[in-house]
């Protein structure tokens, strides 16, 4: 092309010595101009990705990480690095509410088979993988058959996957290959699976065992990110934990473990512009939309995160600009915002940002049905329960333990979660007086030290499970006050968190405050009282035949009158046998200096480093 | 000297045994089956059961105990069980950053203990003295817990003299900007302590003979104490030191808890909140075998410099 | 294994020269050494008045025990946070926490679910408050504020002074009788049993306490204040040991233990009835210290998550909690628990330092 431009760049060209040199040193630019752009177009294109390596934004996790392999690890933190550097098929539009997801490593949405089991997905072309010695040399482009290993790895037992349950429900002939691999020893990669495959190099089918609404959810997350087999099979189980290597935007170039952890962005990756669609009643959002529009992105070159554990430490290395952002600390709300939560002045005046949002979690205290003293589902010990839950005064615990910083729960679904209906009101208050009379119609008699026994005589003791963190020991004393007011005899029981689990699984344990966070939907969410997660993550080992029948109809029932009556009626199953106490919802609130450029936080999305700027130094 | 040296060696052989079967039968029934922690809360009686054959769970005791008595042998404690790494990678990456914290700190406070009770021993009895012993146990009586809550608030977040937290890589940045704060809150809480303890040392020295000689031979205070006195304090000063150093490594953890840094002491909080037997059990017979060591080298060196001192 | 070779206390002096208390028959001993003591303790004012308050911290913790003072210390009296009266500064009162929480109306939406209970649960909500309960009014000013839940801060500073000097104690006590009996059996008898015992006490030195006291807290999971009295005590007989066992060799060649050997005195009486007497200043002294260190120890393992359970109040646990509190402005707490620990602390340092200075000849007075 530029060698034709070049050509006709030399008008009227004369026949003489002057005109030769010229035509020569035309075609002498043209060539070199011809081969740079061949060049060009051969590499990375180095305008592809746009962050800009002097941009460095630093922040920091309150937990330590645990690794990088991310169909193995589960923890928030861990988590929100691999979403940084492995790209999923799908993920959510950044600014859409409620959440909608779209393409991402997918060319475009999922094309369904008539009977809404089989799902298609075109892979992007062009995506490459970050540099690896496991490539060896070649540059490494990102295929349909990545994305079919990975979740393959999920179904080898040695990865012991913690998405196990949810693969097994959804996805047809995993639950078998699963259980092949535990009889023979290992997992099969190179033979077809039944029900996930790829067709060609950029074309891969996933199969379901039944029509399922919420499926493609799960392919949003980072344990459903591209991984190559070259580089998991190089660097053995232990190593793939420190070597990810992914086709994202941010690629790990060091990592101090438990200290800090360094990502530089992937040259490779392609930049996107900034081009969302504010929810119109958000003035947050709003200002964002209005700063951001049109940027290319990403924009941040460089990110490092420290690990800073103590709350003290984390909010003073935030007030001392040592980090650009935090998620400011229970504790030191008093710091950040006014009683009315407003942003305090001395803030605003710094050009601080505050965004507030409620999270997408519900904390809650579990009763254990199979307890011999409080479980079991005749009449005096469900009103036992309900009494315990009665009791409890969960605006106090909102306003002294959590410093206000949470809305009270009345379903087990949370505020932002799909599938949450704001008109729903539970049976459930707090009411000691009324607590008190109900043990008192089903015989629960005071001793001579005001402590009610059972119906029958015997001693009651209430044994609650906690931790040894300071926020467990102040919800302890909040419930020693509780169980006083009603009569009940408390006993608190410290141990450690993996011991609980342990005897949590195995239904021993009789009550303990449990969270749960980020599901995409209610169906996630209802789950935990499925009585087929028991000895998993129902830990109120709670088996209710109506609650079950249904949890099956929600999995398949669109969103319309009939799915709300069938929630509300497992909420009302859960409250009217006192299964669990529900607590409250966090609400987050997050602060970032002025540098910092459309900072916000979607209730799903992990890696949302790159729809963010900042300001250089 | 060698003799006393091998018989020595070869008496810490029980002593180590020792070690490992207390480390091995207490950690065995220590809280918190990992095998729960690593299967995540999503697990399946499968996979834990996988886990537990993995890691030699389901063996009976004295399988369980022959094997950590091959690895104490080969120095081989395999990996982490929550992070995957190398036990003895995580020794060796974590030791820099607490001798980084630690060394500098010992040397100052050593320093500044022994020129503090030495000038104390100077004006023993006197208002002074009685006056600075007050305050110095006074200031025992604080927690450091206190001192570090307040200096960090104080010193860096209020003054803005020192970063709040933090580490680096580099070695001279973290000596210049993350290291004094901590070490100057180590100092604060270890200084009434150690002169308390050398001014002891000290006052044995005065009191000895030897000492009322050379004043008798008319040599000046000054002489009889920095010279004379000094050299023999230094002795039972500097084997306290080498014996205390493997204690210290771990009794900072506090100070590497607040301020960040990735040391063997916050490492080992870590290990125990997660049941993370590999790195306990490891770190353990490390820091046993380290003090049995140093406990050797602070006693040869005193038979060295003090010949009055018969070694059986 | 030759420990004698390295004096690391203050206490154990290998005075090359030999001799230490005077001898003689033993009952003149005892006194003649005692009353001696006192009189040097009695001149030596700082030494008196730490005693003395040592004496009023002690009387204050028997009068809590006993239950007339602090023992409500758990009832919410105050608003949250309330600042201390003598406070000038004006400390703005959290507005949220005199906030009315909103009204929700009891509209339970309907639903398809039977109520297995409905009857009784109805005749519940019909419960009325008995008439003439009246609400106590919430203070807005104590003499050392309160805590986030209300709870005077005063009185949980005399109960928490309660709980950690009597596990301090507790827990000293333990350690010193555990290193004073295996010490005396030790020196005393040498052979296979010192044998034994050095083992032990070597593989319990090489441990770091800091690594020990974690250990056996994990393993123990945490039963109470028990445990913690248990792990301190377990992990501070070491140093005792060593002291007693090294008084015990040097007084077993005495003179005058040899003369109860040839009137015939048995191992037990002459190790108990002759020896315990002259080395009791030096059981006395490590006790002191214990305590100390063990009321130290009880903070950091409360800091830890390992201390104190929630139905109880040390200074322990009242640090931990005013951690964090000190950031957003609520001193109180930390001054309260700081200042009483110190008092009582520094009063037993003291007076331990009067004591050994009172009990050791070679001191000048």
């Amino acid at each position: 092309m530029l060698f034709v431009v070049g050509l006709k760049a030399a008008p009227n060209v004369r026949p003489n010595i002057m005109s030769a040199w010229r035509a020569f040193q035309n075609v002498c630019l043209s060539l070199v101009l011809a081969l740079t752009c061949t060049a060009v177009l051969a590499a990375p294109d180095p305008k592809a990705n746009p962050a800009d390596p002097e941009k460095v934004l630093r922040v920091a996790f309150p937990v330590p990480e645990t690794g990088f392999d991310p169909v193995r690890v589960n923890d928030l933190y861990s988590n929100t690095i691999t979403a940084a550097i492995f790209q999923p098929l799908l993920t959510y539009d950044w600014m859409a509410m409620p959440t909608q997801i779209v393409p991402n490593a997918a060319e475009s949405m999922p094309e369904i088979s008539a009977d809404n089991i089989t799902y298609t997905f075109k892979v992007k072309k062009g995506l490459y993988f970050t540099p690896d010695e496991a490539f060896k040399g070649q540059r490494r482009e990102l295929t349909a058959q990545d994305f079919v290993y990975t979740l393959l790895r999920h179904a080898d037992p040695k990865n012991r996957s913690p998405q196990v349950s949810d693969f097994d429900d959804k996805v047809f002939g995993f639950a078998e290959s699963r259980k092949k691999a535990v009889a023979s020893g290992k997992f099969d990669y190179d033979q077809k699976h039944p029900g996930i495959y790829a067709l060609d190099r950029y074309t891969l089918a996933i199969k379901l065992v039944q029509p399922d609404r919420n499926f493609l959810s799960l392919l949003t997350n980072p344990f459903a990110g591209g991984m190559a087999r070259e580089v998991v099979e190089k660097y053995g189980f232990e190593g793939i934990m420190s070597n990810p290597v992914g086709t994202g935007p941010y690629m790990l170039e060091k990592w101090v473990r438990g200290s800090k952890i360094i990502l530089k962005a992937n040259p490779e990756f392609p930049g996107f512009v900034w081009d969302f669609q504010p929810p119109p009643n958000k003035p947050v959002e709003l200002r964002i939309a209005s700063q951001m529009q049109g940027r290319k992105m990403p924009q941040i070159g460089r990110i490092e995160v420290s690990i800073i554990e103590e709350p003290q430490s984390m909010w003073l290395a935030f007030s001392g600009k040592e980090i650009d952002a935090v998620g400011v600390p229970p504790s030191f709300i008093e710091k950040a915002l006014t009683p009315k939560n407003d942003l305090l002045q001395t803030w605003v005046a710094q050009g601080v940002n505050m965004y507030r949002s409620v999270e997408p979690d519900i904390r809650y205290q579990f009763f254990n049905m199979k307890d011999p003293v409080i479980g079991g589902n005749t009449p005096e010990k469900i009103a036992l329960r309900r009494a315990i839950i009665m009791g409890f005064d969960v605006d106090e615990e909102i306003r002294v333990i959590r410093k206000g910083q949470a809305v009270k729960a009345q379903q087990m679904v949370s505020p932002v979660i799909a599938g949450h209906d704001p008109n729903y009101k539970s049976i459930v208050k707090f009411s000691p007086l009324s607590a008190n009379a109900l043990l008192d119609q089903f015989g629960y008699k005071k001793d001579a030290k005001g402590y009610r026994n059972m119906p029958d005589g015997k001693p009651l003791v209430f044994t609650i499970y906690s931790s040894t963190s300071s926020v467990d020991r102040e919800r302890d004393e909040l419930w020693k006050k509780s169980m006083d007011r009603i009569g009940i005899r408390l006993k608190v029981k410290k141990d450690k968190f993996p011991e609980m689990l342990k005897q949590g699984k195995q239904c021993a344990i009789p009550s303990w405050a449990l969270g749960w966070t980020r599901s995409s939907e209610a169906e996630f969410v209802m789950k935990l009282l499925y009585s087929k997660t028991i000895g998993q993550n129902n830990y109120a080992c709670f088996e209710n035949a109506e609650y079950d029948a249904y949890f099956e109809q929600l999995k398949r029932l669109p969103d319309g009158p009939e799915r709300t009556r069938v929630l509300h009626n497992m909420y009302r199953l859960m409250e009217v046998n006192g299964v669990l106490g529900l607590s409250s919802t966090g609400i987050a609130t997050r602060l970032s200096h002025q540098r910092l450029e459309g900072f916000r936080k979607h209730p799903l999305i992990l890696g949302d480093w790159i729809y963010y700027d900042i300001q250089k130094p | 000297m060698s003799a006393y040296i091998f018989r020595r060696i070869w008496q810490m052989i029980p002593t180590l045994a020792g070690v490992i079967l207390l480390v091995f039968f207490l950690f065995n029934w220590i809280g918190g089956d990992p095998a729960y922690v690593l299967a995540g809360l999503f697990s399946n009686q499968e996979q834990i059961d996988s886990i537990r054959a993995e890691l030699g769970l389901d063996q009976p005791l004295a399988v369980q105990l022959w094997i950590f008595v091959k690895q104490v042998a080969t120095f081989n404690f395999g990996n982490s069980w929550t992070t995957g790494e190398s036990v003895a990678d995580i020794f060796a990456t974590r030791l820099p950053a607490s001798l980084t914290l630690v060394a500098p700190l010992l040397l100052i406070e050593t320093l500044i203990a022994l020129v503090l009770a030495l000038g104390l021993a100077w004006v023993r009895g006197s208002s002074v003295d009685r006056g600075t012993m007050l305050v110095f146990t006074s200031l025992m009586s604080v927690s450091i817990l206190v001192f570090i809550i307040l200096g960090q608030y104080v010193l860096a977040y209020r003054l803005g003299w020192f970063p709040v937290q933090g580490w680096s890589d580099d070695f001279w940045k973290n000596i210049s900007t993350y290291a004094p704060l901590p070490i100057l809150l180590g100092l604060v809480v270890s200084i009434a302590p150690n002169t308390r303890l050398f001014r002891s040392f000290v006052l044995d020295e005065v009191d000895q003979d030897y000492v009322r000689t050379a004043r008798a031979k008319g040599l000046s205070e000054p002489r009889v104490m920095f010279v004379h006195v000094l050299r023999n304090a230094l002795i039972p000063v500097i084997t306290f030191v080498i014996s205390n150093l493997p204690g210290l490594l771990l009794g900072a953890f506090l100070l590497e808890r607040f301020f960040g840094i990735p040391g063997v002491g916050r490492e080992i909080i870590l290990a125990v909140e997660r049941s993370d037997f590999p790195v306990i059990k490891a770190v353990t017979v490390y820091v046993a075998i380290a003090t049995m060591i140093f406990n050797l080298i602070g006693d040869v060196l005193y038979r060295l410099t003090d010949p009055r001192v018969q070694l059986r | 294994m030759n420990m004698q070779s390295l004096p690391n206390s203050a206490d154990n002096n290998p005075n090359p020269l030999g001799s230490s208390l005077a001898e003689g028959p033993v009952s003149a001993v005892s006194e003649g050494a005692w009353a001696l003591a006192w009189r040097r303790f009695k001149s030596d004012r700082v030494g008196v008045w730490s005693g003395v308050t040592v004496i009023l911290s002690l009387a204050l913790v028997f009068t809590t025990l006993l239950g007339p003072l602090a023992s409500d210390w758990e009832k919410e009296v105050a608003i949250s946070n309330a600042p201390p009266s003598w406070a000038k500064s004006a400390i703005q009162s959290d507005d949220a926490s005199k906030a009315i929480p909103e009204v929700v109306l009891y509209e339970p939406t309907p639903t398809d679910v039977v109520d297995p209970i409905a009857a009784q649960w109805e005749q519940a909500q019909k419960a009325v408050k008995p008439a003439g309960d009246k609400v106590n009014a919430l203070a807005t000013h104590l003499p050392m504020g309160s805590d986030k839940w209300g709870r005077d801060v005063l009185a949980k500073t005399i109960k928490g002074a309660e709980t950690s000097i009597l596990v301090g104690l507790a827990a000293a006590f333990m350690a010193t009788l555990l290193g004073s009996v295996l010490g005396a059996i030790s020196g005393w008898y040498g052979g296979i049993v010192d044998d034994l015992s050095n083992w032990l006490y070597n593989v319990f030195h090489s441990i770091p306490g800091i690594l020990l006291i974690l250990a056996i807290a994990a393993v123990l999971n945490t039963k109470g204040t028990m445990a913690v009295v248990l792990i301190l005590g377990i992990t501070g007989w070491t140093g005792t040991y060593r002291l007693m066992r090294g008084e015990y060799l040097k007084h077993r060649n005495r003179e005058y233990v040899r003369a109860a050997d040839a009137i015939g005195a048995s191992n037990n009486r002459r190790m108990f009835v002759h020896i315990l007497p002259n080395v009791s200043h030096v059981i006395l002294v490590q006790f002191s210290l214990l305590t100390v260190s063990c009321i130290k120890a009880e903070v950091i393992l409360s800091f830890l998550g390992f201390g104190v359970p929630v139905d109880g109040v040390s200074w322990g646990t009242m640090l931990t909690e005013a951690q964090n509190d000190l950031l957003v402005g609520y001193w109180w707490q930390l001054l309260s628990a700081t200042a009483a620990m110190s008092i009582f602390v520094t009063g037993l340092s003291l007076l331990t330092d009067s004591l050994r200075d009172a009990l050791d000849p070679k001191v000048i007075h």
